[in-house]
C-alpha cells in the first residue's frame, strides 16, 4: 500500500494508504486525527470507493454519497480525500 | 445536573465509563459532568493507526498501554493531566440546534473560562483546541450516540515533552504544516502559567466547583464517582475496551 499524508489546511490530518492499480483503488484505509459522525460509517466510505477508478471519482459524487447518508465530516472535506487518493494515483 | 469528582483510574476503564455515561443520559435525561484523570498511557483517536502514530515497541518496554478512544481526534500520552467529560441531551439548550463545530465551541468556552478563573490565560482554536500562549493545553472530542452528545478533553497539567514524545510519533507533514522545528513548541502544561502548579486533586475540585457555580440555576449535584457505576460501565463495554482487538485494530 501505498501512503500519502495531508495536513488540510484549518484541518486534520488525513493519512490515506491505499492500493491502487491502473487507476482503479484495490484497497484502502482512510486514517487520521479527524472526526466522521457516525464514526463506524468509515468502513462504508473506504468500501464505497474501493473498485472506483480514481479519475472518474469527482467531488459531486462523493459530496453526494456523505450527505444521502447523513454523515459529518469535520478536519477534511470531500476534495482534500480526492487530493490525496490523486497524489498516490500519479506517483505509481 | 450532576457533577462527578473521580480519580484518576486506568485509560481503558475510563473510556467504559464514558461510553456508559452516555447511556445514562439517554436513560435518565440528567446532564453529567465527571473531572477524573488516567495513569499513564497513550490515548489514541478513533480512526489513526496505531502503529502509525505510537513508537509501540517503546510502550511496550515502558509499561505505558495504548487505547483507543470512541472519538477521533488525536494521540496524547496522558500522565499528569485532568480529563472532563460532559454528557448531555442533545435537545439540552446549551447545544440543541448547533452544529457539531458550534457544540465544541460552547463546551470549550466553559473549560476556558474554568482556566480563566484560575488564572490561565487560555483561548480557542478551533477545531478542537485549546491554547495558552500559542502552545495547547488541552484536546477535545466529541461523539453523538441515541441522542447523547459527549464530549471529553484534556487539560495538560505538566508535560514532559522528551517523554511525551519519546512515544507519540510526529508526522512531518503536521510539523511542517505548524511550521514548528520542533514539536517542544506544539504543547505546554496549564503549571507553566501558574503562580504555584497545582496538583490533580487541586484543579479537579476547582473544576468541580467551578461547573457548580457555573449552572448554579440547575441545581448540580457533586458526587464521588460511584464504585457501581464504574463497576457497571466495565460489565457493558469491557468487552470492547479490555480488548487490544479494539485498541490496536488499525
Amino acid at each position: 500500500m501505498i501512503q500519502f499524508d495531508y495536513k488540510v489546511k484549518n484541518g486534520k490530518l488525513l493519512r490515506i494508504l491505499a492500493d491502487i492499480d491502473s487507476g482503479k483503488i484495490i484497497s484502502l484505509k482512510i486514517r487520521g486525527d479527524f472526526f466522521m459522525h457516525p464514526e463506524d460509517f468509515i468502513y462504508d466510505l473506504e468500501s464505497f470507493l474501493v473498485g472506483k477508478s480514481v479519475l472518474d471519482l469527482d467531488l459531486k459524487t462523493l459530496d453526494e454519497y456523505l450527505h444521502q447518508n447523513k454523515v459529518e465530516v469535520i478536519g477534511f472535506s470531500s476534495i482534500d480525500l480526492l487530493y490525496c487518493l490523486n497524489q498516490i494515483n500519479d506517483s505509481l | 445536573m450532576i457533577v462527578y469528582r473521580d480519580v484518576k483510574d486506568r485509560g481503558d476503564i475510563n473510556i467504559c465509563v464514558d461510553e456508559f455515561l452516555i447511556d445514562e443520559v439517554n436513560r435518565t435525561n440528567e446532564v453529567i459532568w465527571r473531572f477524573y484523570g488516567p495513569k499513564p498511557c497513550v490515548y489514541i483517536g478513533r480512526f489513526q493507526s496505531a502503529e502509525m502514530e505510537v513508537d509501540l515497541e517503546k510502550c511496550k518496554s515502558d509499561n505505558i498501554p495504548v487505547f483507543r478512544r470512541a472519538t477521533g481526534g488525536g494521540a496524547v500520552y496522558a500522565n499528569n493531566e485532568l480529563t472532563y467529560t460532559v454528557c448531555l441531551p442533545l435537545d439540552n439548550p446549551l447545544i440543541a440546534g448547533l452544529s457539531i463545530g458550534e457544540s465544541y465551541k460552547v463546551i470549550i468556552d466553559i473549560i476556558i473560562a474554568g482556566l480563566r478563573s484560575l488564572g490561565v490565560n487560555a483561548s480557542f482554536k478551533p477545531i478542537n483546541d485549546i491554547l495558552v500562549d500559542g502552545k495547547k493545553v488541552s484536546g477535545n472530542a466529541q461523539t453523538r450516540k441515541n441522542g447523547v452528545l459527549l464530549q471529553h478533553g484534556t487539560l495538560l497539567l505538566d508535560v514532559d515533552v522528551d517523554l511525551m514524545f519519546s512515544y507519540l510519533k510526529v508526522p512531518d507533514e503536521k510539523l511542517k504544516y505548524k511550521y514548528v522545528q520542533s514539536v517542544k513548541s506544539l504543547v505546554v502544561g496549564i503549571n507553566s502559567f501558574l503562580d504555584k502548579p497545582l496538583k490533580f486533586e487541586e484543579v479537579r475540585d476547582f473544576f468541580v466547583d467551578f461547573i457548580v457555580n457555573y449552572f448554579k440555576s440547575d441545581n448540580p449535584l457533586v458526587l464521588d464517582m460511584p464504585k457501581q457505576l464504574k463497576d457497571n460501565a466495565k460489565v457493558e463495554y469491557g468487552k470492547r475496551y479490555f480488548d487490544n482487538a479494539w485498541h490496536l485494530k488499525f
